[in-house]
């Protein structure tokens, strides 16, 4: 078992407009990049539980060139809003970072 | 109209204007001898403020730096000088801003050039007339916007493409400062012109708006240099000493955006699905396999509503006591507090908005001290001052049983304990993510020329 963050190089979020929250995981090397797709934990369905949202509304992106998962969805508040607590939606992505995967 | 050609220069010699761009980039990518300096000057970013007042998020002194870099050489080498989304947020108050800074550098340099000058606001009219036409509708996640809404809107701008800047050109201008704006169209402009409104154009301004981030490591923010070709695009950093490369260049495209591959611009969707990334040199990257599909010709609004007046108040709770029931203690604070608003100013809880934001954790037994925002919008400012005051007096006092007699459970770090934002608190929302459909690319523009 590893947690994301000694796997991936980045994990970021961002907004994507203010309206869009988008979550980057990016990895250094080929094989990490596949095992961790592999092992079906990065998916729409778990992003769905981890950030409270419908799944229909998530988008999901392999992008294998920056060796990077992308998931976007629309933000619960909209950046700068009054119930808004991030402006740049840049700290998001928390939940992601000691995610357990079942890697060696 | 300008001639067709087989390759174009162009150069960003930043990712943000007035963030005081490495000088020494600059002067080696003008080695390249660019068909255009520019510089992207705005974003959404940091909130519906900048557009909602019309200010700008830069200093003064700092875009004047930069501008002026780039306007004297510029005009020195017969190079259009391009800057969109003048002053954050490229209202027509940011653009005027920009504007005057521009007349400041030639009457000081003795600089003589045409300057053009494009404004993008909408009226909440001119809205009107796209949606009464069924030429108004929604991007994912926008909020609901009817024609009801205009009576609150309080500021439309549209986001331009290419054309306005090519129009501008064609008509002699040297130096273009243009309100909101695409901020890949900023760049495509100049290769559109020439003949080469492709993806690679596109491509090249969507890693160009962003200046060096784009590189393997970023030791100076600045220049980034692109050729755009018919069948590639070619990209280096500006400094000698940094390098743009395939893995850095690729996740650029994934910047900020839902889908990195469907990239849709005024006028037409930029598809990345098919792009090949080489390393040309050891600094510099080609790409190949980036389309541009062009579409019916639709342009984005960002729109801002004005939402009152806004106080905080940032409180540090220590006492381990409350700490053990912080949440249900916040609770009566902030009831006891809207009462004591109702009966001394008579106003009800649905005529303002309240909330606290909680820093730190304070059912952890290691927490010493756990930060409280309490965060008031009002309809005006003296309801505003009212309310605030109201919530952090009830709170400073507001007691716990486990203690008997009176108590004060807040430390505020400053007098007065409650801060407001800029322009007295004014406060605003983006409330529009819609596209509108145009028939002529340039009907949402103003522009005017300067002979200076």
């Amino acid at each position: 078992m590893k947690k994301l963050y000694e796997l991936a190089k980045l994990i970021r979020s961002k907004n994507a407009g203010p309206f869009v929250l988008t979550l980057d995981i990016m990895f250094d090397d080929n094989e990490t990049y596949e095992k961790v797709k592999s092992t079906g934990v990065l998916t729409k369905s778990n992003i769905a539980k981890l950030y409270d949202v419908d799944e229909e509304q998530i988008h999901q992106h392999d992008i294998p060139l920056a060796r990077s998962i992308k998931f976007s969805f629309p933000r619960k508040y909209p950046s700068g809003s009054f119930m808004d607590d991030d402006l740049y939606g840049c700290q998001k992505h928390r939940k992601l970072v000691e995610l357990e995967i079942p890697v060696d | 109209m300008a001639e067709k050609r087989k390759e174009v220069c162009i150069l960003a010699v930043a990712g943000m204007l007035g963030s005081t761009f490495d000088e020494k980039a600059f002067r080696c990518a003008l080695e390249k001898n660019p068909d255009m300096i520019g510089c992207d000057s705005g974003t959404s970013d940091s909130g519906p403020y900048y557009p909602g007042a019309g200010k700008p998020r830069m200093n003064r002194k700092a875009a004047k730096r930069d501008l002026e870099l780039m306007i004297t050489e510029g005009v020195k080498r017969n190079i259009p000088v391009l800057v969109g989304s003048a002053g954050t947020a490229g209202a027509d108050p940011n653009v005027d801003w920009m504007v005057d800074i521009v007349k400041e550098i030639a009457a000081e340099n003795k600089i003589h050039f045409k300057l053009a000058e494009i404004k993008t606001e909408i009226t909440p009219e001119q809205l009107r007339g796209y949606i009464k036409a069924g030429k108004f509708h929604p991007l994912e996640g926008a909020p609901n916007f009817e024609e009801k809404d205009l009576e609150t809107l309080t500021r439309c701008i549209s986001v331009i493409g290419a054309e306005p800047y090519i129009k501008a050109l064609e008509d002699g201008a040297q130096v273009v400062i243009a309100g909101r704006s695409s901020d890949t169209a900023l760049y495509a402009a100049v290769p559109a012109m020439y003949g080469l409104n492709n993806g690679f154009a596109w491509h090249a301004g969507k890693v160009l708006e962003c200046g060096t981030l784009s590189t393997v490591f970023e030791k100076h923010h600045g220049s980034m240099i692109a050729w755009v070709r018919e069948d590639s695009l070619s990209i280096e950093p500006g400094n000698p000493e940094m390098a743009a490369s395939p893995t850095s260049i690729a996740s650029h495209t994934l910047y900020e955006n839902s889908n990195p591959f469907y990239l849709p611009e005024p006028g037409g969707v930029m598809i990345t699905k098919d792009s090949v990334y080489e390393a040309e040199t050891d600094r510099r990257v080609r790409i190949t396999g980036t389309r541009f599909e062009k579409a019916p010709y639709s342009i984005k609004l960002e729109g801002v509503r004005f939402e009152g007046y806004r106080r905080v108040v940032i409180a540090g709770v220590e006492d381990p006591l409350i700490l053990k029931q912080f949440d249900s203690w916040l609770q009566k604070c902030v009831d006891r507090a809207q009462e004591k608003i109702q009966k001394g100013m008579g106003l009800s809880k649905e005529e303002y908005k309240l909330r606290y934001l909680v820093y730190g954790n304070p059912n952890d037994p290691d927490t010493e001290c756990v930060g409280v925002v309490f965060d008031i919008i009002a309809k005006n400012e003296e309801d505003a001052d009212g309310i605030i005051t109201n919530v952090w007096h009830t709170a400073l006092h507001e007691p716990i049983e486990e203690w008997t007699g009176g108590q004060s459970q807040t430390a505020f770090p400053f007098s007065p304990p409650d801060l407001m934002t800029h322009d007295g608190g004014a406060t605003y929302s983006f409330c529009l993510n819609h596209i509108i459909n145009v028939d002529d690319p340039l009907e949402t523009c103003r522009i005017t020329y300067y002979n200076l």
